[in-house]
């Protein structure tokens, strides 16, 4: 079975780099075959939103945010992987594969 | 690669470690706790801007009705006009809707700094923080009565607001305060909704309060009545010296006590036709209208954008708010980088002040609105006193930003 990997996009303003990003994130992460969902929250709101159980069965969990996003209380007990916005829409291979490594997935 | 693995809801942040190599890519810990910082000031912002808009631009509307489309001389206020009987019918109808927008408008506005300091708040302690931090922030503007014996009598006083700094304040202090209240006080599991019902937003209540009523305050207080000496004694320094402080003194905080303070002095001054408000009616617009450029020219001036996309629409309701009169638009740009841009938007609107006052501009009457600028003498003078002031800050700001990004201390979203 796929793993899953669930990730949470939000930027200061919720214009344009939370959706670059969550794009980055979900085609990369399709091409390395993961099972993926990735909520933004931009300022039309919170799109795409994860689920509790969205979020137990993942295998890896992204956050990429530059403020403080709506229901961390969901994240509470989860180890979850941080990257700057920047990194992510850049180089967003380049952060699936260090997350696998530091995983030991490979 | 800035790649950090933690456990939500414990502090301990790792940084990957290569496993092939060793090397540790997390980035220093005195630059993540700037990066924190501003990020809980940036989620603040975020959430303070649609107000700034909202009550900005309802506010804006309240004024052009009487002051453009009705052509009332602007050293009338709105009720003075309805009651001198030359309005009626439609017309009087129009003005008093505009009076009463105005009190919704400013209302509305009043929620900037609440707003702000809510969020802020938030963002450091979560969903206690928030209240406390939102009424931190609307105490900051509208302060609580206390007690003072005034001839032998107690009577109730409103002290002078705190204004947005009092705002940024509150919410990092009442921010952390939570965040340190729920990490060390530790119950069991029977005892945690007293401890989260009760006790945190019991004592989180009593320290918002104290901090606010009984230190921050009166230190706006105390800075006030220091600001008002100083100007009364450059009142009697001559022309130049007062229109230096009180430039100075008004831009500074942008309607805190600083500014409240020179406006209490200057006002007093234009009335008794002892000093003109020149300096003081420029440089309540000169930090939003330089402000408000620097986000809408950076792209002609260096090639980049320098600020944030939401800042670019900010920028326009900044500059259209200035022309009202309003200078809280610029508040966002103020709190987003504090240390570089007050000093700057200081310095800069004494330079536009003194320029315009040098030039022969003087203004008698205490507005700085666009409708208000017919009652100017040296209308020129003034309007290159603020020219100059305003894209002194603009571009000086600009070019500033681009040399951060350029040495990657600033990222642009």
């Amino acid at each position: 079975m796929a793993r899953k990997l669930v990730g949470l996009c939000a930027c200061t303003m919720g214009l344009a780099h939370t959706f670059m990003a969550a794009e980055a994130l979900e085609k990369a992460a399709k091409e390395k075959g993961y099972d993926v969902k990735v909520e933004t929250q931009g300022s039309d709101g919170i799109k795409n939103k994860l689920t509790s159980d969205d979020i137990a069965q993942a295998d890896i969990i992204i956050h990429s945010v530059a403020i403080t996003p709506e229901g961390m209380d969901r994240f509470e007990g989860y180890e979850i992987y941080e990257v700057e916005l920047r990194e992510l829409i850049k180089n967003p291979k380049g952060v699936l594969e260090e997350i696998e490594e530091d995983l030991g997935f490979k | 690669m800035a790649i950090t693995k933690r456990t939500v809801g414990s502090s301990d942040d790792k940084p990957i470690v290569h496993k092939s190599t060793g090397q540790v890519t997390s980035k220093s810990g005195k630059q993540s706790a700037w990066t924190e910082i501003s990020k809980h000031i940036m989620t603040g912002i975020s959430y303070m801007i649609p107000i700034l808009i909202m009550g900005g631009l309802i506010g804006a509307f309240s004024q052009i009705i009487p002051y453009v489309i009705l052509g009332i001389d602007p050293s009338l206020s709105i009720v003075d006009a309805l009651n001198s009987g030359q309005f009626t019918g439609f017309n009087e109808s129009l003005l008093r809707l505009s009076n009463t927008m105005a009190s919704f408008g400013f209302t509305l506005f009043g929620f900037a700094v609440p707003m702000f300091a809510a969020f802020t708040a938030n963002s450091i302690g979560g969903k206690t923080a928030l209240l406390a931090g939102f009424i931190g922030g609307y105490v900051a503007n509208n302060p609580v009565a206390i007690m003072k014996l005034t001839d032998g009598k107690w009577v109730a006083k409103t002290p002078v607001a705190s204004g947005f700094l009092g705002g940024v304040i509150i919410a990092f202090a009442v921010g952390y305060f939570v965040k340190w209240l729920n990490e060390k006080i530790k119950v069991s599991h029977n005892w945690l909704a007293f401890k989260t019902t009760f006790l945190v937003p019991l004592l989180t209540a009593l320290f918002t309060y104290i901090v606010m009523v009984y230190v921050v305050t009166p230190i706006g207080g105390s800075i006030n009545n220091g600001i008002k000496n100083i100007l009364q004694s450059a009142g009697k320094a001559g022309e130049m010296v007062y229109a230096v402080i009180l430039s100075a003194a008004t831009a500074f905080d942008l309607g805190g006590p600083v500014n409240k303070a020179a406006g209490f002095v200057a006002t007093a001054f234009t009335m008794e036709k002892t000093l003109p408000i020149t300096a003081r009616v420029l440089a309540i617009v000169t930090p939003s209208i330089g402000l408000g450029l620097s986000a809408l020219i950076d792209k002609k001036l260096v090639g980049r954008r320098v600020y944030d996309k939401q800042f670019h629409e900010a920028g326009k309701t900044s500059i259209f708010l200035a022309f009202m009169g309003i200078s809280e638009g610029a508040i966002p740009f103020a709190l987003e980088r504090p240390s570089f841009t007050i000093p700057l938007y200081v310095i800069c609107s004494i330079i536009g002040s003194v320029t315009a006052i040098a030039l022969g501009a003087v203004q008698w009457f205490p507005e700085s609105a666009v409708w208000a600028w017919p009652l100017i003498h040296g209308k020129v003078a003034y309007i290159i006193g603020l020219a100059v002031g305003s894209i002194l800050i603009a571009v000086i700001n600009v070019f500033h930003r681009n040399n951060l990004i350029k040495k990657g201390k600033l990222e642009i979203f």
